[in-house]
């Protein structure tokens, strides 16, 4: 007890003398947090537009896709493949799945019957930290355009039904608009639309002028609520082109890029030019209200088969957790953040060298089968850092012990045990630990709320940082100082006290 | 082995003060102690030493520099392991005590003074004296008596919440007889006290020694290379070369009726 008092008084009274043990102790501890934090958090390229493309923070698709499969010899699993008339944002994150995917036997229906008992919309709207959740409006469609020469191209584009009170409030979608405007949410059941410039092919109207949409037939649904679409009758609708919606990916901009598919000269020796690179996905936005009336058009009723549900969070900082209350609700469906998507799916855009004179580069879109550098080696990174740490930890207790071995020694003189000396050392760890660690996370949770206060739509993985966090951090930053700081504390309280105080 | 009357010249210019005949019961006795250290093929700071001290006798172990006094008091205060030879205190067997055992004696019968002091230095004055007695368990109220009949007996009562950065050498050194009076132990070690003082600090505490011996019968054995010091002894060991030439047995220290009845010279 005496000393256990004794290091807590230390503790208290060493601010000067052992600062930079503290100091040492809170960078352990703030790499182990922001390790933590990135491991919780969202990848590069998952910022704002990828939300403002798919109007939505967490997408709800109806089946759970997996890409590496069971187990051998468990058949519980099957191949499936998406039906070809099913457009869904999981063909923009992840374009194998087009191709097919494995899914449990049992799994649901792949799109939600809105009308059916089995989906809980109401519980999913009372989940704690939703704000909105809706069925996705996407049609498959075909944007007409007309040359000079009077030749007619159709580019198959995604319709996309916006909701403009959220997409005004939620994401702030006017910013992005950099050529036109957008919609006012008074245009809700307008014939306007706006157009995703740089993914569409051939000559395409200009703003204010008359935009030609032609819309396939539903001629009904399957079992399964799937749509069966007829392409050989198509449904004309006019539009005004509002605008063109130009989503930047902003941080990915690349040196001597285009939009994809389009080539740049670049003279040798010359300024490499830098160019915006855009979320390219062909798409035509419409208002929800219009949208609406299109789908009852074609499909000869209401909306009633969505093929994946929108939900807006309140706060993006818990994102995650939300989504995770969101899949407890929907077993066997996939419930992920759009960041978290983005992240999976590990888009890139790619600038390659197509001729050398003239020099010309093209861009072009990336899939990764897997995971981005960045994801793969996540754990990895995690791990050094906590080696890292653990060996800063180290060396403070280390560093500790030996300024202090002539005490050790007039304390083993007057008196004092190993296991005193003990006490008074770990205590002293302890002390340092529990302060340096808190200081530390206090450290990097203050910058993340700087990030979050600072901007609404911050990625930062706010969610991560909370009590259990804290736990984790203080936890293995006093564990780490606890084993390290007793190999030396041990040995100097068995070393005769006669070589530690030293003659005289 | 040197015995006598009162003013006997201990041949180092002062005089033994042995007044009375041998008296005092042995309370520690070192038997044919010697350490070999392991340094390069082995070096014997002492090679043979036999020597014992009476219960209120106040010894003064010399002789020149690297002579193995430092390395002799280590051995008697249980602070390190005799490579031959052995240490009782009050007929206990240090080599039959293992390190928690040796910790306890020196907790309970052993008082130490350094050269360098050795004060803790987040601990006040205050704490520093009162260490020992937390350490034996004594209760707060009689902890914070005796811490305060000990520094007013070395004259440090006004700088007991003084850290040891904020006081004096010889402040210092005080404040370190007070801990290593603090248990009342059998007996106090010190190695080199004045070492690091001026000489008139280093008289201030030899004449602490004394008056502690004399008033309270506390037993010392002080190492010194000052022959000069000789004076404050009952005895003179003188040591040449790792062994004992003199001085090995004890004289009579002066008994008087504060040391019979323990009481404290505050």
């Amino acid at each position: 007890m005496v000393f256990f008092q004794m290091a807590l008084r230390n503790v208290a009274r060493n601010w000067n003398r052992t600062g930079m043990i503290i100091v040492s102790m809170a960078l352990a501890s703030a790499m182990v947090t922001f390790t933590w934090t990135l491991s919780g958090g969202y990848g590069p390229g998952t910022d704002l537009p990828w939300r403002q493309l798919v109007g939505a923070d967490i997408v709800i698709y109806p089946n759970r896709f997996v890409f590496g499969g069971p187990a051998e010899g468990d058949v519980s699993w099957e191949w499936r493949r998406l039906c070809p008339d099913q457009p869904s944002d999981v063909t923009l994150f992840h374009p194998s799945l087009a191709e097919g995917y494995l899914s449990p036997a049992d799994a649901p229906a792949p799109v939600f019957d809105l009308a059916g008992p089995a989906l809980p919309l109401d519980r999913l709207q009372e989940v704690e930290g939703v704000a909105a959740v809706v069925p996705a409006r996407l049609l498959q469609a075909y944007l007409v355009s007309e040359d000079d020469k009077g030749t007619v191209t159709r580019t198959p584009v995604l319709l996309r039904g916006r909701d403009l009170t959220a997409d005004t409030e939620a994401f702030g979608i006017p910013a992005c608009v950099v050529e036109g405007r957008y919609f006012r949410p008074s245009q809700q059941d307008d014939w306007v639309a706006l157009v995703n410039g740089p993914g569409l092919k051939g000559p395409a109207p200009r703003v204010g002028e008359r935009l030609e949409l032609e819309v396939p037939v539903i001629r009904g649904f399957t079992a399964d609520g799937l749509p069966v679409v007829d392409h050989g009758r198509l449904r004309p609708y006019y539009f005004l082109k509002y605008g063109v919606v130009k989503l930047s990916l902003g941080s990915v901009n690349l040196r001597n890029e285009l939009p994809p598919g389009q080539a740049l000269d670049v003279r040798p020796g010359g300024a490499a030019p830098t160019w915006p690179v855009f979320i390219d996905t062909p798409e035509v936005w419409v208002p929800s209200g219009t949208f609406d009336r299109i789908y009852r058009e074609v499909a000869g009723q209401s909306l009633r088969y969505a093929p994946e549900l929108l939900v807006r969070v309140q706060d993006m900082s818990s994102a995650k957790v939300v989504a995770s209350r969101l899949g407890a609700l929907l077993p066997g469906r996939a419930v992920l953040t759009v960041p978290q998507e983005v992240g999976l799916s590990g888009i890139r855009y790619q600038a390659s060298l197509t001729n050398l004179a003239p020099f010309t580069v093209r861009v072009s879109r990336v899939y990764y089968e897997r995971t981005s550098l960045a994801l793969d080696v996540r754990a990895e990174l995690n791990a050094a850092a906590f080696v890292v740490a653990g060996f800063l930890i180290a060396a403070n207790m280390y560093i500790l012990v030996a300024q202090r071995r002539r005490e050790i020694g007039v304390l083993k003189a007057i008196g004092a045990g190993a296991g005193d000396i003990l006490v008074l050392f770990l205590t002293e760890a302890l002390g340092y630990a529990l302060v340096g660690s808190l200081l530390g996370f206090g450290a990097v949770r203050a910058l993340t709320l700087l990030s979050l206060f600072s901007s609404p739509a911050s990625l930062v993985e706010g969610s991560s940082l909370t009590f259990e966090a804290l736990g984790v951090v203080t936890g293995l930053t006093t564990v780490t100082a606890l084993a390290f700081g007793f190999l030396p504390a041990w040995s100097a309280a068995v070393t005769p006290s006669a070589n530690l105080i030293g003659g005289g | 082995m040197r015995e006598g009357g009162d003013g006997m010249d201990n041949g180092f210019g002062g005089t033994e003060v042995r007044s009375e005949a041998v008296r005092g019961t042995t309370i520690l006795c070192g038997t044919g102690l010697a350490r070999r250290f392991p340094v390069g093929e082995g070096v014997w700071a002492l090679r043979r030493a036999d020597l014992a001290v009476a219960e209120g006798e106040f010894v003064l172990v010399t002789g020149p520099s690297g002579c193995g006094k430092t390395t002799l008091l280590n051995l008697l205060g249980g602070l390190d392991r005799p490579t031959r030879g052995d240490v009782t205190l009050r007929g206990v067997s240090y080599s039959r005590l293992d390190e928690s055992g040796l910790a306890r004696l020196r907790r309970r019968e052993l008082g130490f003074v350094f050269q360098f002091y050795n004060l803790l230095s987040d601990l006040t004055a205050e704490e520093n004296v009162s260490l020992p007695m937390r350490l034996v368990g004594l209760r707060k109220a009689e902890i914070a008596v005796r811490v305060a009949e000990l520094l007013e007996a070395v004259g440090m009562s006004h700088r007991k919440d003084h850290t040891p950065f904020e006081l004096s050498g010889g402040e210092q050194q005080r404040i370190a007889v007070a801990r290593a009076l603090a248990v009342r132990p059998a007996i106090v070690l010190a190695d080199e006290p004045t070492g690091n003082l001026d000489s008139k600090s280093g008289r201030d505490i030899m004449e602490l020694f004394r008056r502690f011996n004399r008033e309270l019968g506390q037993t010392f054995v002080v190492v010194s290379h000052d022959p000069g010091f000789a004076e404050y002894a009952h005895r003179v060991v003188r040591m040449r070369d790792g062994e004992i030439v003199s001085g090995g047995e004890p004289t009579a220290p002066p008994r008087t009726a504060a040391a019979v009845q323990g009481g404290s010279p505050a």
